[in-house]
């Protein structure tokens, strides 16, 4: 049996692999591009239509731009950021959210530690709030925390099942921060706030 | 008659397995994870050094401890009972796979102290968590050289380290790092290193991880270390390597590659110059199917002729559920005549696993 006894090809192999993730990923970029110029393209063409039925039935028309407008503005509110009302903080930015979902950021600007609450990552709002922040799906989430757990790095954030139990929590612990749904917010126990994200 | 009986204790035993618990919080402070591993090994071929006779084996269970006695200071365990361990019996194996205490300096910047896993490439310090990874077992060739074929029984670094770590991390413009340096008493064979140094030198190890915002992670590591064996004259151990991660959607890549060498000025033993890569590839289906392809290759030392090994793994990784993961794969093993372990062997052996993480 042959077996390649030289390395250098193994180190070319690998700097080669690096820069060809490098150039796709270059690329998929420009793919995305292209998929936004397309999704534009057939949101004018959809405005064409839209207008050419204008004389049909204005009326319906902006009811259902009405509709739009309300459905996404519902999938930009779909999830609150709550924190110890003690805690005075008031916003926090994307990328501040993502270290501190990802472990990376341990503690406050008090200096008071973090604790992390959050609902099933499986569930809509789970979900949601993975991909728009931490761009990642459950699984990869689930995989990244595990990890980190049972290597030594960290503890988990945790789980609770309920919001009204999640907002208790962060109520309870100075340091806590947690994900809900927005309609939960509605009527927060004392000691909990909401918070704007950036 | 035989193998009916092995499908029902394998399933009956999956039965008792999955009715294992989520994640327990006893208190904010005070954080309990585990996880357990049960499989089956059994060699397809008639010959070589894998498991002629089809068995079970409960693999190890281990618990996580996460303990915050301040909100600066966290003190973690990881207590593992290997092979349905009973002293009395002396069958199987306890151990602490690490235990430190780790005080925060800055928000971005810790500190360590006690037993921990050395800071080497992508899988010592996830070790035999195998919840973890896809495969049945960790590497070999890179992880567990000592078992592919190394006949010097000496890893490329040791899997435990007691001693210091400066840990840090943070952001570089959109790309996140992460580095680690560790002071330990290093390996050795006639003091317990976990104790006591059987030599005035200290071991140093180190890692530093980038990731770029585009999901590449990239990963450099070393490892020096005084052996100072008089038995087989092993003195000055140098181990480095490199490593790249790339999962940015359902496709994964993972490469690593290391290499080391053993001094050995008194001439009673050879001296070591070796190297090994494991390269692997696996795609997603669904969030639930993992079908992954690896290949590891050990040269264990390059002063030798016709002394190396390699495996090469098919397999996939089924999800049953968000804490338990069903993996099968066949493991095909080749080697050349001089390589320790297996004298030229070329055998495939099936590998299956139950992995739980809580």
């Amino acid at each position: 049996m042959t077996i390649m006894k030289s390395q250098k090809p193994i180190l070319y192999l690998f700097v080669s692999i690096i820069q060809i993730l490098i150039c796709c990923n270059s690329v998929s970029g420009n793919d995305k591009g292209t998929n936004r110029t397309n999704i534009n393209t057939s949101k004018s063409n959809l405005d064409v239509s839209l207008i050419k039925n204008a004389s049909a039935s204005n009326s319906t028309i902006s009811a259902k731009l009405n509709q739009n407008k309300e459905t996404s503005i519902e999938q930009t509110q779909s999830y609150s950021v709550v924190i110890n009302s003690n805690n005075k903080i008031t916003s926090l930015t994307k990328k501040e959210l993502r270290l501190i979902f990802l472990g990376r950021k341990r503690y406050w600007t008090n200096k008071k530690k973090l604790s992390i609450y959050h609902l099933d990552v499986n569930s809509g709002i789970g979900k949601e709030f993975l991909k728009s922040i931490l761009r990642m799906t459950p699984e990869k989430f689930q995989l990244y925390w595990t990890k980190k757990v049972f290597s030594g790095y960290s503890a988990p954030p945790t789980e609770v099942k309920r919001g009204s139990k999640l907002l208790q929590h962060i109520a309870d612990i100075e340091g806590g921060i947690g994900i809900v749904l927005t309609s939960q917010t509605k009527n927060l126990p004392q000691g909990c706030k909401v918070i704007q994200i950036n | 008659m035989k193998n009916i009986q092995q499908f029902i204790t394998f399933t009956f035993c999956l039965i008792i397995c999955s009715t294992l618990s989520q994640a327990i919080e006893l208190h904010p402070k005070f954080k309990v994870n585990g996880y357990s591993s049960f499989e089956y090994e059994y060699m397809l071929d008639d010959t070589g050094k894998g498991d002629p006779n089809g068995s079970f084996d409960a693999d190890l269970f281990d618990l996580v401890f996460n303990i915050f006695p301040t909100d600066r200071l966290r003190v973690t365990a990881d207590l593992t009972w290997e092979h349905g361990a009973a002293t009395e019996d002396n069958r199987g194996n306890v151990a602490i796979e690490y235990a430190f205490g780790e005080y925060t300096i800055r928000n971005n910047f810790r500190m360590r102290a006690g037993k921990m896993f050395s800071n080497f490439g992508i899988y010592n310090e996830i070790h035999t968590a195998k919840p973890a990874f896809l495969t049945v077992k960790e590497p070999q060739s890179t992880n567990k050289n000592h078992k592919f074929g190394s006949g010097d029984g000496i890893r490329f670094y040791p899997r435990w380290s007691t001693g210091l770590a400066l840990l840090n991390d943070g952001m570089h413009g959109n790309n996140e790092y992460d580095w680690i340096l560790q002071l330990s008493n290093g390996e050795q064979v006639i003091t317990n290193p976990n104790e006591e140094d059987n030599n005035s030198l200290k071991a140093i190890g180190g890692r530093f991880r980038y990731n770029l915002e585009n999901g590449i992670k990239l990963g450099s590591s070393f490892y020096y270390d005084s052996l100072e064996d008089k038995l087989t004259g092993y003195d000055k151990q140098l181990s480095y390597g490199i490593q790249l991660e790339y999962n940015p959607n359902a496709f994964g890549l993972e490469l690593e590659y290391v290499k080391g060498t053993v001094d050995n000025p008194s001439g009673i033993s050879v001296e070591l110059d070796r190297w090994a890569y494991t390269a692997m590839l696996f795609y997603t289906y669904k969030s639930k199917y993992t079908p992954y392809l690896r290949y590891e290759y050990l040269d264990p030392n390059k002063a030798i002729d016709s002394d190396t090994a390699n495996l090469s793994i098919l397999g996939l990784n089924i999800k049953i559920d968000p804490s338990m993961t069903w993996k099968i794969e066949f493991d095909i093993y080749r080697s050349d005549k001089n390589n320790a372990r297996f004298s030229g062997d070329g055998f495939t052996e099936f590998k299956t696993a139950f992995a739980i993480g809580f």
